[in-house]
C-alpha cells in the first residue's frame, strides 16, 4: 500500500509541475498579427473555419483544434497557443473568471446565427421561420437576449411560456453542445441559454414539446441530418459549408468572432486553492455532475461487462467444438468475422458506428447504446479470453466426462468451463478493469459519463486541473477497489481448491 | 454357458494415412477379465479406446449385448453410462471434491437423486479405502489414491464393463500395488474388465486370457499359461524376454 501511495504522489507532482507554462509566445494585438501565429479554436465552429483560412500560410500559421472552447482558453492560459478565436458571448463568459486574458476590442468578423435542420424536413423549416418571424415582431426574442446579455438587462426577463400552451404536436428533438455560454450551457444539472430559451419559445409557438440532446458541437450537424435530432441549435453560423448538409433557418441573432489573448500586464490568478476547490464542486451542487457521470460509468461498465461475457462465452465455445470436432462450420465464419472486425478497429469507432449508423433513426437511450457498443466489444476479447482457456484445460478432462456418458455440453458446462474460468479470472478481471477506463469515451455520443461530467464542470469552471485529477482520482480508486476484490476471490477460489481433507 | 457382452468384428483404425489396426476380431464373455500386452505403439490404447468409441472406427462393427454401438443413431451417451473407463492419468476433476467428482455424472444424468448418489459414493469410498477423503480435492491425494478414487468414480456408474487404459503406468513403484489389488478384487467380484497393461505379473494372476497385440492387431492370445510360458511366435518371445 505504502508504494501505491508513493506513485500515487509521484503521480500528481508530474501533474503540478505539467501546470507550469512554457514560453516562446507571440503576442497579438489585431488581425494583422494573426499571421505566424498558433491559433486556437473549438473543432468545427465558425472560428475554425475562418482560422483555416491561415493555416499553412507563408508565416507559418498553425491551427490548434479543441472539443471545447474551454480547452482552447486552458491552452491560452498556460501558453500552448497564442490566440483564441470564438464567437463573442461565449469568449466573454469563458474569461470571466481569467484575470490574465482579455478580449481584443476590434472584431475577428460578423455573423449570423441560425437553427439547422435536416434537407428533407421542409414542414418544420417553414413551421421555425414562421415561429421566428412571430416572436421577432413580438419582441420576444429580444427579451430572451436581453436577459442574457447586456449588464443591465441581465436576468430580467426571464423566458416563461404563455398560459394555456399545449403540447399537442409532438417533440422537437433538440442537438446542442452546452458549452457554450450564454447561448447553451449547464445549470444546476440543466442545460439552460438564449438558444434553449428561443427553441422553448419556438416550441409554444408550435405546440411541441422540446427534448434537449447535449453533445459534441461537430456531431451536431450529422445528427440531424440522420434525423438523430430534429433541429440544431448551438449558437451556428450560416455557412455555405455547411448549408451543404442541412438548412438553416432564418437567422435569430447577429454575433461576431472575436479574439481572445493573453493580457500582457495582467496579475496573477486570484484564487486560491480552497476557493477553487468550492467552485469546482460545491457552488451550485457540481460535484453532482461526477456522481452522475460516476453511476452511469459504472451501470455502463457493468452491464456490458455481463453482456460481454455472454458474447464470450458463446463465442469461445463455437470456436472450440468447431476447432476440435469441425462442427458449426457457418458460426465458426461468423464469429472469426466478428472477433477481426472488432479486434481491428477503435472501440470509438464502432461507438460512433452504432449510435450514428446502427441505431440512426432509432430513438433509445445513449446509455442503452453504450452498453450494446462496449459489450459487442468486450465480448470479441472475452471470447478469445475463454478460448485460450479452454484450450488450456487437459483432453483427458473432457475424455472423462464424455466416458461417464455425459454429453458433449454436459461435459463443457459441469467440467470444462469451471476450470477454464478460474484460470481466466485475472484475465477477465483485466477486462472489466479496461472496459471501466474505455468508457471514457461516452462523451463522444454526449453521454455523462465520469470524463464527461469532469467536462462539463471544465466547461463551467474553465479550469482544467481540479476537475480532471477529481476524475482520474475516481477511476483510480475504481480500478483499485476491483483489484483488490478480484485478488481475495481469486484467493479464496485458491483456498478451497488446496483444502486437504 | 456364458454370454458374449462385446463383439468385435473386423475392426480397422486409421490415422489418416497411418493404419494402426486392421481386421481385429474378439470377443469378451461376461464377468472375463482381459488383459492386454504388447509393445508401445502397436495400438492397444486405440483398440480399448474404441470399445467406448471414444476414438472412432474407420472399419468394423462393435456389439454391446449384442446391440451395434457403431450403427447411426446410437445413443452413444447411453453407451458410455454402460461401458466405464479408467484412465492411465487418472483424469479426476479437480475443481471438484471426491465425492463430487463420483457424485456427477450418476446426478447429471438422473440416474440417481442426490441423496442416493451420496449413499453410494459413501460406500464406494469405503470399498476402495478412502472413506476419510469425501471432502478432499483431488490435488490433495497420492497418485494411487486418485486411481482408486478414478476407480470409484467409474464404478458410480454401475457399468457393464470396465476398460483400463494402462491403469498403473503413471504411478510410482510403491503406489502400483493398491491400485492392483484394488482391480483384483474388482476381478475377484465377477466385474467384467479389459486391462491395457505392463503389469505382467498381474496380467498372470488375474486375466483369464491375455491378448498380445502387435502389428495392427492381436499376434496371439489365450490364457495366461499358453501367453506366458509357451509363446508361440517370435515376437511375443521376443517381448516377453524384453519385460519378464
Amino acid at each position: 500500500m505504502k508504494k501505491k501511495a508513493t506513485i500515487l504522489a509521484c503521480m500528481l507532482a508530474a501533474l503540478f509541475i505539467g501546470c507550469g507554462s512554457a514560453d516562446n509566445t507571440k503576442t497579438i494585438s489585431s488581425i494583422d498579427d494573426l499571421e505566424g501565429s498558433k491559433i486556437g479554436v473549438q473543432l468545427g465552429t465558425t472560428g475554425d473555419i475562418y482560422a483555416s483560412d491561415y493555416e499553412g500560410d507563408e508565416a507559418g500559421t498553425t491551427v490548434e483544434r479543441y472539443n471545447k472552447i474551454t480547452d482552447a482558453v486552458q491552452a491560452l492560459k498556460q501558453g500552448k497557443i497564442d490566440c483564441v478565436i470564438a464567437d463573442e458571448q461565449p469568449a466573454i463568459a469563458s474569461v470571466e473568471n481569467e484575470g490574465s486574458l482579455v478580449i481584443l476590442d476590434e472584431p475577428f468578423a460578423l455573423e449570423e446565427y441560425a437553427i439547422c435542420i435536416a434537407k428533407d424536413n421542409d414542414d418544420l423549416l417553414e413551421q421555425v421561420n414562421g415561429a421566428i418571424a412571430e416572436l421577432q415582431e413580438e419582441g420576444t426574442l429580444d427579451e430572451i437576449i436581453s436577459n442574457y446579455i447586456g449588464d443591465d438587462t441581465k436576468g430580467k426577463f426571464p423566458y416563461e411560456s404563455p398560459e394555456g400552451v399545449t403540447y399537442d404536436n409532438g417533440t422537437i428533438v433538440v442537438a446542442t453542445n452546452a458549452t457554450f455560454k450564454p447561448y447553451e450551457y449547464y445549470e444546476n444539472g440543466e442545460v439552460v441559454g438564449i438558444d434553449m430559451d428561443i427553441m422553448h419559445a419556438i416550441g409554444d409557438k408550435l405546440g411541441m414539446s422540446i427534448e434537449i440532446e447535449d453533445m459534441e458541437f461537430d456531431s451536431i450537424i450529422n445528427a440531424v441530418s440522420s434525423h438523430k435530432a430534429d433541429v440544431g441549435i448551438a449558437g451556428m453560423t450560416m455557412t455555405e459549408e455547411r448549408a451543404k448538409s442541412i438548412n438553416f433557418s432564418t437567422s435569430y441573432i447577429t454575433s461576431k468572432q472575436v479574439m481572445i489573448v493573453k493580457d500582457a500586464n495582467a496579475a496573477a490568478d486570484g484564487q486560491t486553492f480552497t476557493e477553487k476547490l468550492y467552485a469546482n464542486f460545491v457552488k451550485d451542487g457540481r460535484y453532482q455532475y461526477l456522481l452522475t457521470g460516476l453511476r452511469n460509468t459504472l451501470v455502463i461498465a457493468l452491464c456490458a461487462v455481463i453482456i460481454g461475457v455472454l458474447i464470450g462465452f458463446f463465442v469461445a465455445i463455437i470456436r472450440v467444438s468447431y476447432d476440435k470436432t469441425g462442427a458449426h462450420v457457418i458460426l465458426n465464419g461468423i464469429c472469426k468475422v466478428y472477433l477481426t472486425i472488432i479486434r481491428g478497429t477503435p472501440m470509438m469507432v464502432q461507438l460512433l458506428i452504432i449510435y450514428y449508423v446502427v441505431f440512426k433513426s432509432v430513438n433509445v437511450s445513449k446509455v442503452l447504446v453504450a452498453i450494446i457498443a462496449f459489450a459487442i466489444n468486450s465480448g470479441a476479447y472475452v471470447a478469445e479470453i475463454m478460448r485460450g482457456g479452454i484450450m488450456s484445460i487437459d483432453n483427458g478432462q473432457m475424455e472423462a466426462g464424455r466416458s461417464l456418458g455425459l454429453s458433449h455440453k454436459q461435459t463443457m458446462t459441469a467440467i470444462i468451463l469451471p476450470q477454464a474460468i478460474k484460470n481466466v479470472l485475472p484475465a477477465l478481471a483485466n477486462e472489466f478493469i479496461m472496459l471501466i477506463k474505455e468508457t471514457s469515451i461516452c462523451g463522444y455520443i454526449g453521454l455523462t459519463d465520469l470524463t464527461r461530467g469532469g467536462d462539463i464542470i471544465r466547461s463551467q469552471t474553465y479550469e482544467a486541473f481540479l476537475p480532471l485529477v477529481a476524475v482520474a482520482f475516481v477511476y483510480l480508486i475504481i480500478v483499485e477497489l476491483l483489484t483488490v476484490l478480484v485478488g481475495k476471490w481469486e484467493k479464496s477460489l485458491r483456498k478451497t481448491e488446496r483444502k486437504a481433507d | 454357458m456364458s454370454e458374449v457382452l462385446i463383439k468385435v468384428e473386423n475392426l480397422s483404425k486409421s490415422f489418416g494415412k497411418n493404419e494402426v489396426l486392421k481386421n481385429v476380431n474378439m470377443q469378451i464373455e461376461k464377468g472375463e477379465v482381459i488383459a492386454i500386452i504388447g509393445p508401445s505403439g502397436c495400438g492397444k490404447s486405440t483398440f480399448i479406446r474404441t470399445l467406448n468409441q471414444l476414438e472412432n472406427l474407420t472399419d468394423g462393427k462393435i456389439y454391446l449385448d449384442g446391440e451395434d454401438i457403431t450403427a447411426k443413431g446410437v445413443d452413444i451417451n447411453d453407451v458410455r453410462r454402460r461401458v466405464g473407463m479408467v484412465f492411465q492419468h487418472f483424469n479426476l476433476f479437480p475443481h471438484l471434491t471426491i465425492q463430487k467428482n463420483l457424485t456427477l455424472a450418476p446426478v447429471k444424468l438422473g440416474l440417481m437423486s442426490e441423496e442416493e448418489a451420496n449413499k453410494k459414493a459413501a460406500e464406494l469410498l469405503e470399498r476402495v479405502g478412502l472413506a476419510d477423503k469425501a471432502n478432499a480435492y483431488p490435488d490433495s491425494l497420492s497418485g494411487g489414491q486418485k486411481q482408486r478414487i478414478a476407480i470409484a468414480r467409474t464404478l458410480a456408474m454401475n457399468p457393464e464393463v470396465i476398460l483400463f487404459d494402462e491403469p498403473t503406468s503413471a504411478l510410482d513403484p510403491e503406489m502400483v500395488g493398491e491400485v492392483l489389488n484394488l482391480m483384483k478384487e474388482l476381478a475377484d467380484d465377477g466385474m467384467t474388465m479389459v486391462v491395457v497393461t505392463h503389469e505382467m505379473g498381474f496380467a498372470r494372476e488375474v486375466a483369464d486370457r491375455v491378448l498380445f497385440f502387435d502389428e495392427m492387431g492381436i499376434k496371439e492370445e489365450g490364457t495366461p499359461a499358453e501367453i506366458f510360458d509357451s509363446p508361440k511366435s517370435q515376437r511375443l518371445q521376443d517381448f516377453l524376454s524384453k519385460v519378464l
